[in-house]
C-alpha cells in the first residue's frame, strides 16, 4: 500500500515561503518520492502553492471547508471554491476545529459528505483529549469519531477517504505516542471500519498517524503494518525536514 | 537517528561554511558543464533566505598540492553568480589573512566563494591543522558535496570534528533519501546491472543487496573475471587475478540465494582498442588468445535488455564496455535505451558511479531514468551498505 504523507501548515505560512518550499521540495526529489504527498496551506495560499506545485508531485488541499456550495456564509469557504484554487484534498475534523473552534462530529460529517460529493478526497481526523486518555476512554471517543463520519457514507471509499488518528495530547506537545500503542490504536480503527463498512474497505482505506511525527522518528512510526502514512504539523512547514519524514533517512 | 538537517538549525547571522561539490570541467578558462553548480543552487539559496553569511568550498580536478591556475575556481564563482543573480566574491585562497579579511566584511545574505581546497596537500591528508584553519572561518558547518563524501579529507571530515558537526545540504538529502527509498522496499522484480573494470567494489554492491535482488547481469570489464572463474577462455581480456576465487564464490552464493547472475553471452573483441577496424562478435568462452573483449555482444544486448525492461527497479553501476571509444560504446549505449523503455514501463531506474553516469548523460538519456546520482564512489558506498565518511562526521549520535 502507497503510504500518505500530509503536511498540515495550520495557520502558518507566507507567499514567499511558499514558493521556497516548494522550490526545495522539488530538489529534494519529491516528483519520485515513493509516497503520495499531500500540503495543507492555510485557505490564502492554496492557490499559489498549487501554482508552483508543478514538477513537485505534490498534491494541496485545504485545512477545512463549509458544507455548502454557495450564499450567505461570510467567511467561510466551499469545496467548489477549494477545486477552483487547485486542492483536490481536505481536512475533516481536525482536532483543533474540533476542540478550539467547538466543531461537533455531526459538523464532521456534514463537512466529509459535502467534500467527498463534489470530488474532493479527504482526511477525516480523530484523536482523544488527555483527559480521555486518562480516564480510559480513548477507545470510546475514538471509535465514535470514526463511525459517525463513516456510517452509511455511501460517497467515501478507500480511494478517495484517509483516516488520520491524531492523539490531540501529541499535537504539537513534542510527545509522541509509542509506535506499538499507536499501531495498537490504528489496529483497532481498522477493525471498527470492517465491521461498519466491511473487509475490503477496511484493508484498502490508508490510515495516518498524526502527533510530533519528525525525521528522527518517522522511520520507527512509518514501519508499523497499520500505519499507512503520517499527517504532520509543524515539521511540514520546511521542505527539509517533511521530505525527512517522506522519505526518512537511515 | 538521522542525519542533522538544515531545517535542525538557526543560520540567521552566522557565517555557513559550505563544503560543496563544484568539481566541473573548464574549457579555456570557462565552464563547460554547470550541472554541479546547478545541484548546489537549493542549499545556497536555503543558507541565504535563512539570512547566513554563505562561505563557499569546494575541490577542482586534482592539483598536486599547489596553486594551477588552470584549476582555478575563479570561472565557477562567475557562473555561480550569473546562476545565483547575486553578487559572488572570490577569495583568492582558502586560508589565510586576506581570506579572513574578506569574511570579516561579509554581512549577512552574502557569498563568499574560496579557491580550490586541493591548491593545499593539507586538504588530502586530512591535515587538523588546516582544518582548523578553515573552521576558524565559520560558526556552522554544511555539507553538500555528496560526490565526495566517502573521502575523509579537512574538509569534509576535519572541520565538523572542529566545530562539534554539522549539518547536510539538500542535494545530499536528496541522493540518500532517493538510494534510501528505493533500497528499503524495491518493486520487484529487482535487478542489478554492473559493468565497469573493478571487480572488487562491485562485489560488495552484491553482498549488500543480494537477499532483495532477483537478478544480477554482469558486463564490462568486470564480467571477464567472472568468466575466468567459470574456468572460460577470455584471452587477452581485462582480468582481476587476485578476485577471480571472489567472483566464483558470489556466484555460488547468488545460486544459493536463489537470484539469477547472468553474464554475458557473447562479446565484441578486437585485437586492442585502436583497432576497431577488426572488432568482432564471438560467443563468450570463444575470444582467441591474442584478442581483447571490449564490449557485450548483440545477444547479450537483447537478454539483457529483455530483462531490465520487465524489472519494477533497475539500479546500474558501470557501463559495458570500452564506450569512451566506439564502436565499443554499443552496449553502453543499448543499456541507456533498455533503462530509459523500463522506466517509460513504471520501473524505478537508478544509475549511479561516474562511468555509467557520463555515459547516460552523453546519450543525452539522463532526463530518462528515474535519478541520477551525481556521486560516483559515494553512491557506490552507499550501494555496498557503508556509511559515508563525512556524514557520519556530522554527528555524534548517528548509529552505525
Amino acid at each position: 500500500m502507497k503510504q500518505i504523507i500530509g503536511g498540515n501548515w495550520k495557520m502558518n505560512g507566507t507567499a514567499e515561503g511558499t514558493v521556497r518550499f516548494m522550490d526545495e521540495m522539488k530538489a529534494l526529489g519529491s516528483a519520485d518520492a515513493q509516497a503520495d504527498i499531500v500540503v495543507f496551506p492555510p485557505f490564502t495560499l492554496i492557490s499559489i502553492a498549487s501554482k508552483h506545485s508543478d514538477g513537485t508531485g505534490i498534491s494541496i488541499g485545504g485545512q477545512d471547508l463549509f458544507w455548502e456550495e454557495s450564499g450567505a456564509y461570510t467567511g467561510e469557504i466551499s469545496p467548489s471554491m477549494l477545486r477552483s484554487a487547485g486542492a483536490e484534498w481536505f481536512l475533516a475534523g481536525h482536532s483543533e476545529r474540533r476542540h478550539v473552534v467547538g466543531e461537533t462530529d455531526e459538523i464532521v460529517r456534514r463537512k466529509l459528505e459535502a467534500g467527498l460529493g463534489s470530488g474532493l478526497n479527504g482526511i477525516l481526523c480523530v484523536g482523544e483529549l488527555i483527559e480521555e486518555r486518562e480516564a480510559g476512554r480513548t477507545e470510546e471517543v475514538v471509535r465514535t469519531q470514526v463511525i459517525s463520519g463513516i456510517d452509511g457514507l455511501d460517497s467515501a471509499s478507500p480511494l478517495n477517504l484517509v483516516i488520520a488518528y491524531e492523539p490531540v495530547w501529541a499535537i504539537g506537545t513534542g510527545l509522541t505516542a509509542t509506535p506499538e500503542e499507536a499501531e495498537r490504536i490504528h489496529h483497532l480503527i481498522r477493525s471498527w471500519v470492517s465491521d461498519n463498512r466491511g473487509d475490503t474497505f477496511s484493508t484498502e482505506i490508508r490510515i495516518q498517524y498524526g502527533g510530533s511525527v519528525k525525521p528522527s522518528n518517522a522511520l520507527s512510526i512509518l514501519a508499523m503494518p497499520d500505519i499507512n502514512g503520517a499527517l504532520v504539523g509543524g515539521a511540514s512547514l520546511k521542505a527539509d525536514s517533511f521530505m525527512g519524514i517522506v522519505n526518512p533517512l537511515p | 537517528m538521522s542525519y542533522p538537517l538544515l531545517a535542525d538549525a538557526d543560520f540567521t547571522g552566522k557565517r555557513a561554511f559550505l563544503r560543496a561539490d563544484l568539481n566541473v570541467p573548464i574549457e579555456d578558462g570557462h565552464v563547460a558543464d554547470d550541472t554541479r553548480i546547478e545541484g548546489s543552487l537549493p542549499t545556497i539559496r536555503h543558507l541565504l533566505d535563512d539570512g547566513a553569511r554563505v562561505i563557499i568550498a569546494s575541490h577542482l580536478g586534482r592539483p598536486v598540492g599547489k596553486k594551477d591556475s588552470a584549476l582555478s575556481l575563479a570561472p565557477v564563482a562567475s557562473r555561480l553568480q550569473e546562476l545565483l543573480g547575486r553578487k559572488v566574491t572570490f577569495a583568492p585562497d582558502c586560508i589565510g589573512s586576506r581570506v579572513k579579511t574578506l569574511v570579516d566584511a561579509m554581512r549577512p545574505g552574502e557569498v563568499l566563494l574560496l579557491e580550490n581546497l586541493r591548491f593545499h596537500a593539507e586538504e588530502k591528508a586530512n591535515d587538523p591543522a588546516f582544518a582548523a584553519k578553515l573552521a576558524s572561518l565559520a560558526d556552522v558547518y554544511v555539507n553538500d558535496a555528496f560526490g565526495t563524501d566517502h573521502r575523509a579529507h579537512a574538509s569534509l571530515t576535519g572541520i565538523p570534528a572542529v566545530l562539534g558537526g554539522g549539518y547536510i545540504g539538500l542535494l545530499v538529502q536528496k541522493e540518500l533519501s532517493m538510494f534510501r527509498g528505493m533500497l528499503k522496499e524495491p518493486a520487484r522484480p529487482f535487478t542489478l546491472l554492473l559493468g565497469g573494470a573493478k571487480v572488487s567494489d562491485k562485489v560488495p554492491v552484491i553482498e549488500n543487496l543480494l537477499d532483495r535482488l532477483d537478478n544480477i547481469l554482469v558486463g564490462g570489464g568486470m564480467a571477464f573475471t567472472f568468466m575466468k572463474a567459470l574456468g572460460m577462455e577470455i584471452g587477452g581480456s581485462i582480468l582481476e587475478k587476485d578476485t577471480v576465487g571472489t567472483a566464483g564464490e558470489i556466484m555460488e552464493k547468488a545460486k544459493e540465494m536463489g537470484v539469477d547472475l547472468l553474464l554475458p553471452a557473447d562479446v565484441v573483441i578486437a585485437p586492442s582498442p585502436d583497432m576497431a577496424v577488426e572488432a568482432r562478435t564471438v560467443s563468450a568462452g570463444s575470444i582467441p588468445p591474442e584478442m581483447k573483449g571490449l564490449d557485450i555482444g548483440p545477444a547479450t544486448v537483447r537478454e539483457f535488455s529483455k530483462i531490465i525492461e520487465s524489472s519494477g527497479t533497475v539500479v546500474w553501476n558501470g557501463p559495458m564496455g570500452l564506450f569512451e571509444i566506439p564502436p565499443f560504446n554499443i552496449g553502453t549505449l543499448e543499456m541507456t535505451k533498455a533503462m530509459a523503455r523500463a522506466t517509460e514501463n513504471g520501473a524505478v531506474t537508478v544509475v549511479g558511479g561516474g562511468d555509467s553516469v557520463r555515459a547516460v548523460t552523453e546519450a543525452g538519456m539522463a532526463d530518462t531514468v528515474t535519478f541520477v546520482s551525481t556521486g560516483g564512489g559515494a553512491s557506490l558506498k552507499v550501494l555496498q551498505g557503508k556509511k559515508l565518511l563525512a556524514l557520519r562526521a556530522l554527528s555524534t549520535e548517528v548509529e552505525e
